[in-house]
């Protein structure tokens, strides 16, 4: 049995190696003298399949389409190049979030406002342009998060 | 005629790409045009080529940020290449021009035209592993040293799949076993 499957396996090798050895004296031009099984479908294979130069049309209008693809993925972040990789913009969005935080422990928490009534930011205009700045801050976070 | 400059390895142009470098994806596709091009001119109508070429680039300019270089670029431009041909046998099924192209073929004897049809359709419907060999045999030129290499597999396996995909292809086209188009049978 071990040697009859020997056997299917060399008859095999020697097939592989003729329809190898066929194809390639076909392709070089040169007549064959031996005609493997299969040898029809390589010659249809030879006749109908070949290597063609590329138009200079196809190039150049390839070139032009490419020109407008690579200016539309490329137009969309003129400032956002450091936050395109998702980890940095998630990045980006976590340290908002922080400072968002902050900035509502020290708006929210009664000792900071007894300290704050002191300051420029306690008065009235200094707590409209800390919620102005809350405000912009929530807003860049949330169109960092729809971005692509 | 030697370029004593060692070209840029693929893996090389690919990551310049990915950080927004237009030359060197302008350098990948001067590289992989003309297999692109010739590769999709064994698969599809001659008025077909052209579109899915642009595609086919289209595809690898918006797709390139996932590719993680895990195979070779040129094995994931197979990938690309194939969904795109697939793509667009979808959309012309949907047309039903194909059922009429595949009703010619059986008259038996094919002209010129219809005998390219005919492998086009072949090709297109074997296994990737089989299409590839072909391809890079009969399209590209590549020997079978150069085919074992770029498969990574030994010379043997080479030659034993290009046996079995051209029995593959025999087979799709109704050929008989010497590979003979059947007209009688």
């Amino acid at each position: 049995m071990r040697i009859e499957g020997r056997d299917i396996q060399s008859t095999d090798r020697l097939e592989d190696e003729r329809l190898a050895a066929y194809t390639d004296q076909l392709l070089s031009g040169l007549p064959s003298e031996d005609r493997p099984p299969l040898a029809d479908a390589v010659d249809i294979l030879a006749r109908t399949l070949s290597w063609q130069e590329v138009p200079a049309g196809v190039r150049i209008r390839l070139r032009q389409r490419l020109a407008v693809e690579w200016e539309r993925q490329h137009r969309r972040r003129p400032w956002g190049v450091p936050v395109w990789r998702p980890w940095r913009r998630l990045l980006w969005v976590a340290a908002g979030l922080t400072l968002v935080g902050a900035l509502a422990v020290l708006i929210l928490s009664p000792t900071a406002r007894t300290e704050l009534s002191a300051t420029s930011v306690g008065t009235a205009g200094g707590k409209v342009l800390l919620a102005l700045g809350v405000a912009a801050l929530l807003l860049l976070i949330v169109f960092l998060l729809r971005r692509r | 005629m030697d370029d004593p400059r060692e070209p840029v390895p693929d893996q090389v142009l690919v990551e310049r790409v990915q950080r927004g470098d237009r030359d060197a994806f302008e350098a990948l596709c001067e590289r992989y045009l003309p297999i692109v091009y010739n590769r999709l001119r064994a698969l599809l109508p001659p008025e077909a080529v052209e579109d899915v070429t642009q595609e086919v680039f289209v595809a690898v300019l918006r797709g390139i940020q996932r590719y993680r270089g895990r195979s070779l670029f040129r094995t994931w431009l197979s990938g690309v290449i194939r969904h795109k041909v697939a793509d667009y046998y979808r959309r012309r099924h949907r047309h039903s021009r194909e059922i009429a192209l595949e009703e010619g073929f059986q008259g038996g004897r094919a002209d010129g035209w219809e005998e390219q049809a005919h492998v086009r359709m072949a090709l297109y419907r074997l296994p990737a592993r089989y299409q590839e060999v072909l391809l890079l045999r009969f399209v590209e030129g590549r020997s079978f040293s150069e085919i074992a290499e770029i498969l990574d597999i030994s010379l043997e396996a080479a030659k034993s799949r290009y046996r079995r995909a051209v029995r593959a292809l025999a087979r799709e086209m109704g050929c008989d076993r010497s590979g003979k188009r059947g007209d009688s049978r």
